[in-house]
């Protein structure tokens, strides 16, 4: 967190990091301008049409991330603090958690969703009580559930069979 | 010419309508819960509440409508400061400076101060309206395309201001919000650009994405280490700040409020817009600008008060002119005319007198909000003390059930997932990601009043030096865009000359 | 399309199994139904359905739940009630554009997926100018537009939106040249002919009717029929020689498919509902213009509107 510029010391974990970012950033912006190519002329005579923004926007983000790239390869290294033991499979657990969450949503519904998704994060997250953390998981799919559905009017996906 | 004798009747009838106070004061507190969840915007809480204002007389009605309206732009800066959520868009800006105060520990101060310059911003902004709307009415209108797309360049600079430590990084992620941005129905021919076939695209899943980015990104990043907990922050402690720490904001509070009234009263620009402006505005006037975004008070200030600033001069074109400059601005509109009330230029010489007793009614929601937003900060505080394991998978579901319930949609859900993946990488490596929001908010206004500004022009790019506001606007832009580059590239010489000699 | 309706229809069937399928069709409506409503909360069309379901749930066992399903100009929204399950739980207002989108490839439903339950609502086109602008009438307007082609500005509240193309037929009606100025809706539309930076919008009186009202704002001519009741001395494009009458519509509409009672109860309803002084009223309150069709005056309408732009479409290159 300190103003060093661009000669901010890198980890070498942070420096493949950053260039693998870059490098996907750079290929979001080649596809986007891929993309525009089939994009109809206008049909205004006064218009610059559709394509012409987000080229300009994807080109200045190539040159960017060159830039950048330049910068994290001319950056000093650094010895990286260990990483926290199991951290990134947590991460990747939690962001899984979520996907799976939203994909049997429709088909459980909130109530049940939520309870379930809590328990296992709150699990995830190395809180070992098994009944406290269940009575937590309901009572919070709960309190959101009647909160939204009946606070906020916001009819949640499906709880009861054949409501709705 | 002003008539006082009409505001003094305004406040008389107000005090003998209990029924009006009530109504005010409950519109804020539900303002303030819908704008500090993520995903529930004033907007969509003052859409819910319309219906019920239709059997209601039109000053309590219209008093709920504004409080909720107060309350929300209020109520965002309470999850950013404590939990790094905002709430709103224009949250994201004081998330910045609010949530660095919170893991030094200083969360009390910062929620505090967010708290009185809230007040102060938006009360302001309602007498700027009371004293000034006759004089400031026509202002908007001279407001076209060529100047709104001055005002989203000039936003956009603001890139440099907030980008931390590295420029670079901060205009990848600016650039990226802009290509994001263009995804969805192009504004000048309608074509579906990078829709893929989905209409869900069809418009930017702004919100969700900033949930995403915000919310979600910190969400996992907890899960790295659910061990670290927030250091000194559990506990609450005075929540009204002292009065030398007030006094050294208020310039930036007077300053900002200002701006926050312009930002208010032309059309397309809102409290986001505001409160990003003001923020950049109080580090240029800054005398360290260097502690912004490392927990700067003035920062969060200058956020909150430019923020709600915006509520007066809102409403001042709403009413003055019958333009709504916003969402929450145009359903108030339909309130106003669904009450008998056609707000523009008769509304002032027709019904006066409901319209000063509203002032007043503005004024009390102000108040309320300070008193009622103290309070409510020293119950929503302990959050704080809720062990991380059981607030963060929480949080998930939140960010999870506001991005549902914004458009009823589990398309904008997953959005909202993919954001949080990006957004947690991004922070991994030094990318800031309110760029990234400025350039959601500004990206769409800069292309399409760009392209609007051509066609009126029936093709040619005059009005970019020909017309006053502009050319100020764009002059601004290049400044602040290319001032701390200039001055960054200089200390990074400097800096990286001495870092070489000591090594 | 929708997994949720999927689901909740899924969900529904499954309920629905033990009691038979006729106990549950005997008993329409048996549970809530949901009102799509493809544009956001508090604007004009969710004030419509809005209204209309405060009114139909006093004669209805079940209430009408109104759901705010918004983007892609309607598209989203509008494909949530093609594709729901057709068993009368999820209906949902329309507008014109189910008649505009399926032509402009921007949606995946044809105005023909639907079928009509009452038209609530109709708003023409009108051509409006400010106060001080030069033209006293329609004449005038024209003549001056023939003289300098594409230079008059008309606003509109998007491409390819209805006003968009109300103000392109009238282009191509008295063969004039427009420059077409799309907004981000009717109201910055407004805004910008009030600050004198565009010569004319073609959105409906309502949109206007503050400012006309106020005197700063003239309006020209309403491509309808009848004149509008609002402005009773404003006249028709066809009383001006002009046979043109655009406009947009709000109506009930539920998928293909429905069963024949539970179409008929909601016809039934709409029929109460839509012609309820209470319904009146409230659309007067908006300034809206309160235009009720029947089921099958309102089909003949979609079908005409669909094949009106159609046409409009092509010749303008907008089909796609």
């Amino acid at each position: 967190m300190t103003d060093t510029g661009p000669e901010q010391a890198l980890s070498a974990r942070e420096r493949a990091g950053t260039l693998v970012l870059l490098g996907l950033v750079a290929a979001i912006s080649v596809a986007a301008i891929l993309l525009t190519r089939s994009f109809p002329p206008t049909s205004l005579p006064t218009d610059v049409g559709p394509a012409r923004f987000p080229v300009l926007y994807a080109l200045v983000l190539i040159a960017l991330c060159l830039v950048s790239a330049l910068q994290t390869l001319r950056a000093p290294g650094m010895e990286g603090l260990p990483p926290v033991p199991g951290a990134a499979k947590r991460v990747a657990l939690a962001v899984a958690a979520v996907a799976v969450a939203i994909a049997v949503m429709p088909y459980l519904g909130f109530l049940v969703t939520a309870a379930l998704f809590l328990y296992a994060v709150i699990w995830l997250m190395g809180r070992r009580q098994a009944v406290g953390n269940a009575v937590y998981a309901v009572a919070a799919a709960a309190a959101i559930y009647l909160l939204f559905s009946y606070g906020l009017n916001v009819p949640l996906p499906g709880l009861a069979l054949g409501d709705g | 010419m002003f008539d006082f004798a009409m505001l003094a009747q305004g406040v008389a009838t107000l005090a003998a309508s209990p029924m009006a106070l009530v109504m005010a004061a409950i519109g804020v507190v539900i303002g303030i819960f819908i704008g500090a969840m993520p995903g529930l915007t004033a907007t969509m809480g003052v859409a819910i509440l319309l219906p019920f204002t239709f059997g209601m007389d039109p000053l309590p009605g219209l008093l709920l409508i504004c409080g909720v309206f107060f309350g929300g732009v209020y109520g965002g800066s309470v999850t950013a400061i404590l939990l790094k959520i905002p709430g709103t868009p224009a949250a994201a800006a004081t998330a910045m400076d609010g949530y660095a105060l919170t893991e030094k520990g200083q969360a009390s101060l910062a929620l505090g101060t967010a708290t009185v310059s809230s007040f102060l911003g938006g009360t302001g902004s309602v007498l700027v309206l009371i004293f000034l709307a006759p004089v400031l009415a026509r202002f908007a209108l001279n407001f076209s395309a060529p100047e709104s797309f001055a005002l989203a360049v000039f936003g956009l600079s603001i890139i440099s201001s907030i980008s931390g430590s590295s420029p670079v990084k901060g205009l990848i992620a600016g650039m990226l919000g802009l290509l994001v941005a263009t995804i969805g129905l192009d504004p000048m021919g309608g074509f579906p650009r990078f829709t893929f076939g989905f209409p869900d695209l069809y418009e930017v899943p702004f919100i969700p994405v900033m949930i995403g980015l915000f919310a979600a990104a910190e969400a996992f990043k907890t899960m790295e280490d659910p061990a670290r907990r927030l250091g000194q922050a559990a506990r609450l402690g005075r929540l009204l700040p002292p009065w030398e720490k007030l006094r050294g904001v208020l310039p930036t509070i007077g300053r900002s409020t200002g701006l926050g009234v312009l930002m208010g009263m032309i059309p397309g620009a809102g409290a986001d817009v505001a409160a990003f402006v003001s923020y950049n505005e109080a580090k240029r006037f800054s005398r360290n600008p260097e502690n912004f975004g490392k927990g700067e008070l003035s920062g969060v200030a200058a956020c909150e008060s430019g923020a709600n600033a915006c509520t007066g001069g809102a409403l001042l074109t709403m009413l003055t002119l019958g333009i709504p400059g916003d969402a929450v601005t145009a359903i108030m509109l339909g309130a106003l005319t669904l009450q008998g009330l056609q707000p523009g230029p008769l509304l002032f010489q027709q019904h006066a007198d409901l319209v000063f007793t509203l002032f007043a009614g503005m004024v009390f929601c102000y108040v309320a909000m300070l008193i009622l937003g103290l309070g409510l900060m020293r119950v929503m505080g302990n959050v704080l003390r809720v062990p991380t394991a059981l607030l963060t998978p929480t949080i998930l579901v939140l960010c999870m059930v506001g991005t549902y319930a914004l458009n009823n949609s589990m398309f904008d859900v997953g959005v909202m997932l993919v954001a949080g993946v990006a957004g947690y990488f991004m922070q991994k490596y030094g990318f800031p990601a309110s760029p990234v929001v400025l350039a959601l908010i500004m990206g769409p206004m800069a292309e399409a009043n760009f392209r609007r500004a051509l066609s009126l022009s029936n093709g040619s790019l005059d009005f970019l030096w020909t017309r006053p506001i502009t050319v100020a606007l764009l002059a601004l832009a290049l400044l602040t865009l290319f001032l701390p580059l200039l001055r960054w590239l200089w200390q990074a010489r400097r800096g990286g000359g001495s870092a070489r000699h000591s090594a | 399309m929708d997994r949720r309706s999927f689901t909740f229809s899924a969900l529904g069937a499954m309920a629905a199994l033990p009691l038979g399928g006729r106990a549950m069709a005997a008993s329409y409506p048996s549970r809530t139904i949901e009102m799509i409503v493809p544009y956001s909360a508090g604007g004009g069309t969710d004030l419509v359905a809005r209204a209309f379901a405060d009114i139909a749930n006093e004669s209805l066992p079940k209430a009408i739940g109104v759901v705010n399903r918004t983007g892609g100009g309607g598209a989203v929204g509008l494909t949530g009630i093609a594709r729901a399950r057709p068993n009368g739980y999820t209906i949902g207002l329309g507008t014109a554009e189910i008649t505009m989108l399926p032509h402009m490839g921007m949606a995946s439903f044809k105005a023909t997926d639907f079928t009509a339950i009452a038209q609530l609502n109709a708003d023409p086109s009108a051509i409006t100018v400010k106060a001080d602008a030069p033209w006293q009438t329609l004449e005038e307007f024209i003549a001056h537009a023939k003289e300098n082609p594409g230079t008059v500005r008309i606003g509109n509240s998007g491409t390819g939106a209805i006003w968009h193309l109300a103000a392109e037929a009238f282009g191509k009606d008295v063969g004039a040249t427009f420059n077409h100025i799309p907004f981000e809706g009717a109201a910055p539309a407004v805004t910008a002919l009030l600050g004198g930076h565009i010569e004319a919008v073609s959105v409906s009186p309502a949109e206007v009717s503050n400012f006309v009202a106020a005197g700063e704002l003239r309006m020209l001519g309403v491509m309808a029929d009848e004149r509008v009741a609002a402005f009773p001395e404003v006249e028709t494009f066809k009383e001006q020689g002009i046979e043109l009458s655009v406009g947009t519509w709000r109506g009930v509409l539920v998928p293909n498919g429905l069963p024949d009672d539970a179409l008929a109860a909601l016809r039934e309803v709409a029929a109460t509902a839509g012609q309820s002084e209470a319904f009146k009223a409230q659309l007067a309150k908006m300034n809206l213009n309160h235009a009720y069709l029947d089921a099958d005056a309102f089909q003949a309408k979609i079908a005409a509107q669909d094949e009106f732009f159609g046409e409009l479409m092509t010749e303008l290159g907008m089909a796609r």
